[in-house]
């Protein structure tokens, strides 16, 4: 992965993913009709596809971001007060194996629908459904049906996501905001497995209220127009995050060869494929204070951010 | 893979999951006696992956879970949902009658201050003793948290990013099933705190007192504020 970011093909890679979306993609207002819905939602997605197959060397990095935004909107959402950065403590603080509590666990649920293979979705919905506190009972079993059988059907991808948001939502209505949660999370699993993406992206799932909300009210017929909309919105946001990470990233390789600490490689193929690191996280060929050494370099080359504003337990990443 | 196929789906230790040699009616009695046996014979919650072992794939475990609360209706004891599970419960009216017969076995071995200990981690979780002795406004001891600790009701969760590094305590599966509750949002009133934004982290004391007021606590402060109240 490292050694096709020092590659020269690379800067073309970057600068066509770097781009924004195009202006006339990005929805300014909710669209009237269901045709400009999905008129933008398959121009933002096409944008995605392109990114996700270009598998780029920043990879990880985005995908675990996004996750640690969808859960922190979650979070919100449900009535807490952590924020993503506390979110991030909890990830980085807690011993493999402990509870890093419900705030933790939805971050950890997030991270696994989007890191593991779209093919075991079905272990993954029920392991997010365990963090997000939602029984797992014949509703849950309803709405996973129904994300399968939405799967399996004809429809094109953001319309199948659709449908199955409404089916999972009606199913999982008992469980209140998580359950809207839930069903947001089954929709992009749905449009993951529908667009053959190797995992789901948390889309719907990361989105704003107001979108869930909207289609949760609103008519059937107003409903489907919510949720495209809500996807052109949210992957929007996404390549605008792709576009500033791949920037980052190759801020990142500018700064390698000036590095010479042993296990530099190893430490920038971490920043790549992680949100964030801290200096006591195991990274192989480095010593805890090697990797603050490595770690303070890289911010005063400003090829890394300090993400906590702290002076102790820092975490470093893109 | 070929051989499994021919013959009956073969579960661990040998068992017969699918019982394709009885009819439909005796296979299905077969498979909710079993459920029932499992679910008597252990001690925590079991849960759908471990039912899931001893019945066939045709089985709608729901449905079994069904039929054996339905034949329990005018029994002293009932089936419920608990912690990811499922477990027997004696009845609430009997549990006079079981401790006048026991002498009081199966009273909380909780103190008052345990107990609004294990409320504020339940509430507040991950939360250090330090954020609860703030937040309940008296000194939270160590042997409270181990007390607590001993019993499996709360665990260590993530530390805390402060000096020292405390640990941060949450609460585990062992105490959704000894209050009985499915998930932490059973959790009395929680949605009066989470319409107030309280949940989580509470930093300030303003907050601190105000959640105290919510929660009912004012009474149990030493200090003196409670004109609020």
């Amino acid at each position: 992965m490292l050694d096709r970011a020092d590659s020269p093909e690379i800067p073309a890679v970057a600068s066509l993913l770097a781009t924004p979306l195009l202006a006339w993609a990005r929805p300014a207002n909710p669209p009237e009709s269901e045709a400009e819905a999905a008129f933008l939602a398959g121009a933002a997605l096409a944008r995605l596809d392109a990114l996700v197959r270009a598998d780029p060397s920043w990879f990880g990095v985005w995908r675990n971001r996004l996750a640690l935004g969808a859960a922190a909107a979650g979070v919100a959402r449900a009535g807490r007060s952590e924020d993503a950065s506390a979110l991030r403590d909890a990830f980085h603080l807690t011993r493999p194996g402990a509870d890093p509590g419900p705030a933790g666990r939805r971050l950890l649920a997030w991270r696994t629908l989007t890191a593991a293979s779209s093919a075991r979705w079905r272990a993954q919905i029920e392991r997010t459904a365990q963090a997000l506190d939602v029984p797992r009972d014949e509703a849950l079993q309803a709405a996973i049906e129904a994300a399968a059988a939405c799967a399996a059907g004809n429809q094109l991808a953001p319309f199948a996501a659709a449908r199955c948001h409404q089916l999972a939502q009606r199913a999982l209505a008992p469980a209140g905001g998580a359950g809207d949660l839930l069903a947001a999370g089954l929709a992009d699993t749905v449009l993951a497995l529908k667009l053959k993406w190797p995992f789901a992206l948390p889309l719907l799932g990361g989105g704003q209220r107001s979108v869930v909300q909207r289609s949760a009210r609103g008519a059937d017929a107003g409903q489907g127009v919510a949720i495209l909309f809500g996807y052109a919105h949210a992957a929007a946001q996404a390549a605008d995050l792709a576009a500033e990470l791949a920037r980052r990233a190759q801020k990142l390789a500018h700064a390698a060869p000036k590095l010479r600490a042993k296990g530099a490689g190893s430490a920038l193929q971490a920043l790549l494929d992680e949100d964030s690191l801290s200096a006591t996280g195991k990274i192989s060929g480095l010593s805890e204070r090697g990797a603050r050494r490595l770690f303070e370099r890289l911010l005063a080359l400003g090829a890394v951010r300090e993400l906590t504003g702290r002076a102790t337990f820092r975490l470093y990443g893109l | 893979m070929a051989r499994t196929r021919k013959t009956a789906d073969v579960g661990p230790n040998g068992i017969d999951l699918d019982l394709e040699n009885l009819p439909a009616s005796a296979r299905w009695r077969e498979w909710l006696l079993r459920v029932e046996a499992v679910i008597f014979a252990s001690a925590k919650p079991v849960s759908r992956e471990q039912l899931a072992r001893v019945v066939g794939k045709a089985c709608q475990l729901e449905l079994i879970i069904e039929d054996i609360c339905d034949e329990l209706r005018g029994r002293p004891y009932e089936l419920i949902s608990v912690a990811g599970g499922w477990s027997f419960r004696t009845k609430l009216g009997f549990g006079d009658a079981i401790r006048a017969a026991l002498g009081g076995v199966r009273t909380s071995p909780l103190s008052k201050v345990d107990a609004v200990v294990l409320m504020g981690v339940g509430y507040f979780q991950p939360i250090t003793r330090g954020e609860l002795s703030q937040l309940l406004g008296r000194e939270v001891s160590r042997d409270t948290i181990a007390a607590l600790r001993e019993q499996n009701l709360i665990a260590a969760g993530p530390r805390s990013p402060t000096p020292g590094a405390p640990y941060a305590y949450v609460t585990t599966p062992e105490f959704l099933a000894q209050f009985g509750f499915k998930s932490l949002r059973e959790l009395p009133d929680i949605e009066r705190l989470e319409d107030a934004g309280l949940l989580g982290r509470s930093g300030d004391d303003a907050l601190a007192v105000e959640l105290r007021s919510v929660l009912g606590l004012s009474g149990y402060e030493n200090q003196t504020g409670e004109d609020a109240a």
